[in-house]
């Protein structure tokens, strides 16, 4: 690709980079040096981009997330003791149970935004990387898995468990608040 | 099909996932049951929300960006090399050349190197291919090669665990040894493997993919350095392991071996998979010789906790 080319269509994408740095870091500061980062290695391994149907956009994420985890450790998943495996509640809705929220055909959406937007925040990163991928920038679940770098059925897994908490906090909302549309 | 299967293949519908078998088995779906159709709404109108918050929070990158960018690239030739202040020195680099024309000497060299080519590959240079059953090839295959990775990642400490805490189980309320695991609504019988010479020494929760929960049991030699990993595993109905191998064992259930890929995991080839019926058993232990009575134990305990 020709570097003229390249930054044309690189920077075309500078908002959805910019708000997923953003996500990453949660500082614009923080966010505005990634991305910048983020450009200059697209730039230096620009040679090697290949068009997979996708654009160029899951590729600058890919480049975003190393370079986020280069600078940062990964935040390991850290074990927990017995007594809180005991004591656990899974915070996804079971498999085998219906998600809550999907009863609310009658929810309001239009007050709902606050909650959503407490109910991302409060996600773990991981999850919160997969729907954001996913909701946000409309990726397909096989470019998500490529960007984290993990099987296509962990981000199907991490998906599906951020979903479903979304659709509990929805649900509690509903009750706390009776704003539904009916 | 399990309501949670109906789930997902609902969210991969709308989420336009599927292929198109699985997409007419996703309409047959909701013709035979019309009210699952208000799922589909409901997965879109959330998916706009998402989008919506998350946007109005965060609209775009700050003014200015895009210009700095830009200047920053401008900096940088065409090889990309970063022009820094100090680094004012020019270097001139002059390309080798190479020259390949059709003499003798190079059709020798060509004829040689497909000669040590063809040798490689009859002779076996090259080695055993890797196993194609840990390169993904089934979903348990992909399932317990992640299981492998995370039984070395806990083995080499680079997933540090806690030591076992002694309270009892908040379940059913007995003393040190826990009686049951919960995992959401499962209850999941107790892992004792102490008569195989293994203590707990904690767990956590993990990602095994193609399953919506699942838990990193581990555990330590008592005499000795070895460890074995358990992950249990409640998927969703799409784990098949009756794509492994079976393993040969006098085992009192059907059990399978999936083979892992020896440069991910040295020495420990394998990992040894079983179900219980609602919840898959997926076992590496790190001294191979120990696997079946480690696996036994394990199954043992289960079917004295169904009695």
């Amino acid at each position: 690709m020709q570097r003229e080319e390249f930054e044309k269509l690189a920077l075309e994408h500078i908002d959805s980079v910019y708000r997923m740095a953003m996500q990453l870091v949660k500082h614009p500061d923080e966010a505005s040096d990634l991305v910048q980062e983020t450009y200059l290695k697209a730039l230096r391994a620009s040679e090697r981009f290949e068009e997979h149907g996708g654009g160029i956009r899951p590729w600058l994420f890919k480049i975003l997330h190393n370079s986020f985890y280069t600078r940062v450790s990964k935040a390991k998943r850290q074990p927990i003791s017995v007594d809180e495996l005991h004591g656990a509640v899974d915070e996804s809705a079971r498999p085998d149970e219906p998600a809550p929220a999907w009863n609310l055909n009658s929810l309001d959406w239009e007050h709902v935004d606050e909650r959503i937007k407490a109910a991302i925040e409060g996600l773990r990163p991981e999850y919160r990387t997969v729907l954001l991928l996913w909701g946000v920038e409309g990726l397909k679940y096989r470019e998500i898995a490529e960007i984290e770098a993990v099987p296509i059925g962990t981000i199907m897994s991490r998906l599906h468990r951020a979903r479903s908490i979304l659709a509990e906090q929805l649900a509690e909302f509903a009750e706390e608040t009776g704003h539904t549309s009916s | 099909m399990k309501r949670s299967s109906i789930n997902n293949l609902i969210r991969q519908y709308c989420d336009g996932e599927l292929n198109d078998e699985q997409i007419a088995q996703a309409e047959q779906h909701f013709q035979d049951h019309p009210e699952d159709r208000a799922i589909v709404e409901y997965e879109r109108k959330l998916r706009k929300r998402i989008e919506a918050v998350v946007k109005a929070d965060c609209p775009s990158a700050p003014a200015g960006l895009a210009d700095k960018i830009n200047a920053e690239l401008a900096k940088h030739d065409v090889s990309g090399d970063i022009e820094t202040e100090t680094e004012t020195q020019t270097y001139a680099y002059t390309p080798k050349s190479w020259s390949f024309g059709p003499n003798k000497a190079n059709v020798f060299a060509i004829a040689a190197s497909l000669l040590l080519v063809v040798g490689a590959v009859l002779f076996g240079i090259f080695g055993r291919p890797i196993d194609s059953r840990s390169t993904g090839i089934s979903q348990a295959a992909e399932a317990a090669e992640s299981v492998g990775r995370e039984h070395i990642n806990v083995a080499s400490n680079k997933t540090p665990l806690e030591e076992m805490n002694t309270k009892g189980c908040t379940s059913c309320n007995s003393i040190l040894s826990a009686c049951c695991i919960q995992i959401g609504t499962s209850k999941i019988p107790e892992i004792n493997l102490t008569s195989v010479g293994y203590e707990f020494k904690g767990g956590m929760e993990c990602e095994v993919p193609y399953c919506e929960s699942s838990y990193h049991l581990f555990f330590r030699q008592i005499k000795g350095r070895g460890y074995v990993s358990v992950h249990i595993v409640k998927d969703e109905g799409t784990l098949n392991l009756d794509d492994g191998v079976p393993y040969e064992s006098k085992t009192p259930r059907k059990t399978y071996r999936f083979f892992m890929n020896k440069e991910i995991v040295h020495g420990r080839p394998s990992v040894v998979a079983f179900s219980d019926g609602e919840v898959k058993y997926m076992v590496m232990t790190c001294i191979v010789s120990d696997t079946e009575r480690v696996i036994a134990s394990i199954q043992t305990s289960i079917v004295d906790q169904e009695r």
